[in-house]
């Protein structure tokens, strides 16, 4: 039913997996050198996210070697041929692609839809045919531009760490869909000609690496109305679908050397909110219309990229981990106006109006993983 | 020579053939790393171009590089410079928020926030566009609905299917407003759906661009005057006449009684789909024959259109015609910089746009010398139309007129309603063979698609855009209403002439009761009995009430900054002998500084113009709501102002601003005194309070004092909180 794919026709990935030694090399080269900026989860810090679904320079084994190697100009990431072996780097590699989970770069190929009129879809008849276009997706996700009027094809593979059943929950309308796994078609729905009945597999997966196709076609829309996630049955669901960055590189808001305060469209959080981002690495969340510090976190960062895509529909999330009882009220009053705010190097000076009286505080690093507060 | 379609070289990538005039160019200048959704852009009168991108950031670009200026803002939705305080302002989600560069190292060292007295519920199409400033410097900017929430107006149609989807979640969605300085949050006007665009012409009128969805036929250009609603019901909770239970009460036709149509329809697919901010053409003719002009763009069609707007029975209405199109992506701000090049903020995200590409930054530049083949205006005559070429026509081509009109509905947009094609008669060319005048048959609430197909110049060349858009809410009347009297000041912002009769009357509301509406007297005030004032002729009764007497009554003594308490009753009157003279009833007047007037009149079931009603800075202010109680009985006034400061030249350094009361409400918040009652300042020192004589029925005075020498940025705060008053 299900089997480990280790070649692979398009030559998107070729990796070794989990229960080879040099994983715990490659661990023990992240955790001295590589945890500086990308963080003891590989979520990022002064670098990039090494598991979010945004790659600037590919995801594959090869490109991920290769940016070990060479370094990327411009960056801290300095090139790790001269410091590690060969060896070495291709155990950080591993280590890094033993952290991935879910849906990995996607190849998506467009066709015009004549040819596909009254035929059942299946990757075959896809093979039968030259695409209009094709493309590595920078995001791993697939997506159509607006209004596009064709057929389209994504081809990657699924990482899988927990073994078990698996099903896909697809949503849209006005389309049809077939999802294949490893070459076995799971999911097949078809909105328009009703040809044949729609079913939905439940299947296994192995932890391991399988190939996805996903094969599709809906009416011209102004965005693309298909979605899809991989639901483990009773577990974690993964996103197949999404919207493309439009070529925005992913915006991660982290600390620098100077405080910083971040107002941006938080969920759950106050609108009026200022995220206060001090050079420790923790981050205050004060809300200026009620004079409280709502929320805290150590090792914080601001992830804008969700609310890139689009209309700014989704939000930015603050990410780090929560410190427990920040939350706290700095100003006592019934009417709070927020006066200005500005950097004083390491700390952040917030004025406000308390019923009529101006009132002003700093928000500080304290030590390593805390923050002061200090009226004036 | 004047060919119209010209290949640009740099959008080939796009878009093969673009419309550009004859004479014109556009250029693109590369953007900052990480502006991927540029939404704002102004210029500083040295040239510098800054920037407000949806990211969060403001760039400067000087001499070809950029430099950014602030970071992590929540998507700046516009940006001004304000040269008289070296600062930027831009309008991000959650406030209006001024950027300071203190120590002038060209990064913004301090974020003041202006305002952020409008409600915002957090959902994401609560955007916040603007500001623009007015020749006083007080800024303006729009408030969006919310794309989802619990409070739409249907009007009985399905959700989803067209239903009134737009909502508001929070105080003063649907708004725009005025900012003046911190503390003083003036909505202006209601009833905008996505109000995207806002302008301010040089004459200090707001103009705003309105996308269609429900409510909201076409996509419009409306005349923002101070009061009125323009269309979209969601908005109307906020005004002090309306609760969410009477808004999902009324129905369309309802709302149409109160709602002020758009100057100009800007008609879908053709001429716009999200229209952006207006600009004025004040480059006296660095940017070609259409000075004076108003220039848009739009999101979707990724082009320059122009507007022009006339006053037709009092109104503003006008047309628009298309001017520019392939530019890379949709403009949704734009400026002229001091060359006189037109530039724009477009973006392509969110809906998608003509032009193709997700953002860019393109200015079109005239060469100085080649007129453009193209219509230039149109005006509305008493049986037709007058439409003004830019070039002389060669054979004459008589044009074809369609029009229709459009359901007000809380439908998702409407299609063109009752197309007619009216017949075109009496076709006359002008000598100078520029302008063509023409009758057709005229009705209002139209929109007049005027065609010249195929209409040559001399030169046997064509035009670019044939058809001018005419929208006609007004017939030209025998006679044009007289603009209010010249005093030598303008109401800056409002829209409005001096006692304008159209101007909407202060909305009615319950006074405080009496004694709510009790005050402390302070311990410095100065009790203004019968030893306080002048006039022999107003005398005090044994219980301290003092009629209005013969000839003005000033005090004895001259004040400067002071807060005033003072009550006021009105002799009732029969209202069958007053009837058409709302202006005898009680009519006195609180001199402030013996110049400055806050209208004494009855103000119970006593229309009269707005500026004049109770407690109207008179000629300027209508008073925010009107609180009066019947004849008969006791009201109050509370008063805090700060006395106009003056250069020593004479010229005014700083307005004269008033905070009133009346019966325990606020009437006036913080307001700009524009001048004397009948004429502009004239420097002075302190000056007498005075109370007014004037013809009309009785009204007496009691319970008068003064407090002289306040702080009045100090009081302001508590001042503003004396009663408790759920309106304020």
């Amino acid at each position: 039913m299900t089997r480990l794919i280790s070649v692979t026709k398009l030559t998107l990935l070729l990796i070794p997996f989990s229960g080879f030694a040099r994983l715990e090399r490659g661990q023990e080269i992240y955790s001295q050198i590589c945890v500086t900026c990308h963080g003891p989860n590989l979520d990022g810090g002064i670098g990039p996210s090494l598991v979010d679904a945004y790659w600037k320079h590919g995801d594959s084994s090869e490109a991920i070697m290769r940016s070990i190697t060479k370094g990327i100009t411009g960056t801290e990431m300095i090139a790790y041929e001269y410091v590690y072996s060969e060896e070495d780097r291709q155990a950080v590699t591993d280590f890094i692609l033993d952290k991935q989970e879910g849906n990995r770069q996607t190849l998506r190929s467009l066709y015009p839809r004549d040819y596909f009129k009254g035929k059942r879809l299946n990757p075959e008849l896809f093979d039968s045919m030259e695409s209009d276009s094709q493309e590595i997706l920078p995001e791993n996700f697939l997506y159509t531009k607006r209004m596009f009027d064709g057929v389209m094809r994504g081809q990657s593979k699924l990482f899988i760490k927990q073994p078990g059943k698996y099903r896909f929950n697809v949503g849209g309308q006005g389309g049809r869909v077939s999802i294949w796994v490893n070459g076995e078609e799971m999911h097949h729905s078809d909105d328009g000609e009703q040809s044949e009945p729609s079913f939905n597999k439940d299947f296994d997966l192995v932890a391991g690496v399988h190939d996805l196709e996903i094969l599709q076609e809906e009416p011209t829309s102004f965005t693309m109305r298909f979605n899809a996630r991989l639901q483990k049955i009773g577990g974690d669901n993964w996103v197949l679908t999404g919207r493309s960055l439009e070529g925005n590189v992913p915006k991660i808001i982290r600390p620098g050397p100077q405080a910083k305060v971040i107002r941006k469209w938080i969920e759950g959080l106050p609108p009026r909110t200022l995220l206060v981002l001090l050079p420790n690495r923790v981050m205050v969340a004060y809300d200026s219309a009620s004079g409280q510090i709502v929320k805290a976190w150590k090792s914080a960062l601001v992830n804008q990229t969700p609310s890139l895509d689009s209309r700014s529909q989704k939000e930015s999330i603050a990410k780090g981990e929560e410190i427990p009882g920040a939350t706290s009220i700095v100003l006592k009053g019934n009417e709070f106006n927020l006066l200005y705010y500005e950097t004083r190097g390491e700390s952040v000076l917030i004025s406000s109006l308390v019923d009529g009286i101006s009132q002003n505080f700093t928000v500080s690093p304290q030590g390593s993983d805390s923050f002061s507060v200090t009226l004036q | 020579m004047k060919t119209i379609f010209q290949v640009l070289p740099l959008l080939l990538s796009t878009l093969a053939f673009a419309q550009i005039p004859a004479g014109y160019k556009v250029e693109t200048v590369p953007l900052p790393r990480g502006a991927v959704s540029v939404l704002g852009l102004c210029h500083k009168p040295d040239g510098t171009l800054a920037i407000a991108t949806w990211e969060g950031e403001v760039w400067e670009r000087r001499d070809g590089m950029w430099s950014k200026f602030a970071e992590d803002l929540m998507e700046p939705n516009g940006i001004l410079y304000d040269a008289r305080e070296d600062a930027y302002y831009i309008g991000q989600k959650p406030e209006l928020t001024r950027l300071i560069d203190s120590n002038k190292d060209g990064v913004c060292d301090r974020y003041e926030t202006v305002t952020d007295q409008f409600g915002i519920s957090g959902e994401y199409h609560e955007y916040h566009f603007g500001p623009v400033m007015d020749s006083l410097g007080r800024k303006y900017a729009s408030l969006n609905l919310g794309a989802r929430g619990e409070f739409t107006v249907p009007d009985g149609k399905p959700f989803g299917k067209g239903g009134g989807n737009m909502s508001y979640n929070a105080p003063w969605r649907g708004w725009v407003y005025r900012s003046d300085r911190k503390g003083h949050f003036q909505p202006l006007a209601s009833g905008f759906r996505s109000p995207c665009g806002i302008g301010i012409s040089p004459e200090d009128e707001i103009f705003i661009t309105d996308n269609q969805g429900d409510w909201v036929a076409d996509c419009t250009l409306y005349h923002v005057r101070e009061g009125n609603f323009y269309g979209h019901p969601a908005s109307l909770p906020a005004r002090a006449d309306y609760t969410k239970e009477k808004v999902i009460s009324q129905t369309a036709s309802d709302f149409e009684k109160i709602r002020t149509p758009p100057a100009v329809w800007l008609v879908r697919e053709v001429i716009a789909n999200s229209p952006g901010s207006p600009v004025w053409d004040t480059t006296g003719g660095k940017f070609g024959p259409f000075a004076g002009q108003m220039f848009l763009g739009d999101q979707r069609q990724s082009n320059y259109f122009r507007c022009g707007v006339e006053k037709v029975n009092g109104e503003y209405q006008g047309w628009c015609v298309d001017f520019l199109r392939g530019l890379e992506s949709g403009p949704v701000k734009m400026s002229f910089d001091p060359q006189g090049r037109l530039w724009s903020a477009q973006v392509g995200r969110g809906w998608f746009s003509v032009g193709g590409k997700r953002t860019a930054i393109q200015y079109a530049e005239w060469d100085g010398k080649t007129i453009p083949y193209a219509i230039r205006s149109a005006s509305l005559n008493k049986s037709g139309f007058s439409v003004e070429f830019t070039q002389r026509l060669g054979k004459k081509i008589t044009p074809v007129v369609k029009s229709w009109t459009y359901h007000y509905y809380s439908t998702y947009g409407s299609p063109p309603v009752d197309e007619k094609i009216p017949e075109v008669t009496n076709y006359q060319l002008s000598e100078d063979r520029k302008t063509v005048n023409f009758d057709v048959p005229l009705e209002t609430n139209r929109v007049y698609a005027i065609k010249f197909p195929n209409q040559l110049n001399t030169e046997a060349e064509s035009l670019d855009f044939d058809t001018i858009y005419y929208t006609v809410n007004h017939l030209r009347p025998d006679k044009e209403p007289m603009p209010g009297r010249n005093v030598g000041w303008s109401l800056v912002g409002s829209s409005w002439s001096r006692n304008d009769k159209a101007r909407p009357l202060p909305i009615v509301v319950a006074p405080l009761s009496e004694a709510q509406c009790q005050v402390e007297m302070p311990a410095n005030a100065i009790v203004l009995d019968k030893d306080q004032w002048t006039n022999p002729n107003w005398e005090f009764d044994k219980d301290g009430v003092m009629p209005r007497g013969k000839g003005h009554n000033p005090t004895k003594r001259e004040f400067g900054d002071a807060r005033i308490h003072l009550e006021f009753r009105f002799d009732p009157a029969k209202e069958e002998e007053y009837e058409g003279k709302a202006q005898l009833y009680g009519n006195s007047g609180i001199f402030l500084m013996s110049a400055y007037e806050l209208q004494v009149l009855n103000g119970f079931r006593n229309d009269t113009f707005a500026d004049g009603s109770c407690g109207a800075v008179y000629g300027q202010h209508p008073p925010l709501i009107n609180a009066s109680r019947a004849p008969g009985q006791w009201q109050s006034y509370d008063v805090l102002y700060k006395a106009p400061v003056f250069q020593k030249d004479g010229s005014l350094a700083d307005p004269m601003r008033l905070t009133v009361h009346h019966n325990g409400h606020l009437i006036h918040n913080d307001v700009w005194i524009y001048g004397e009652v009948g004429g502009p300042y004239k420097a002075h020192g302190k000056k007498p309070l005075m109370i007014q004589d004037h013809k009309g029925t009785g009204v007496s005075f009691r319970n008068l004092w003064i407090v002289p020498e306040v702080k009045y940025d100090k009081e302001l705060y508590s001042f503003r909180r004396l009663f408790v008053s759920g309106l304020n």
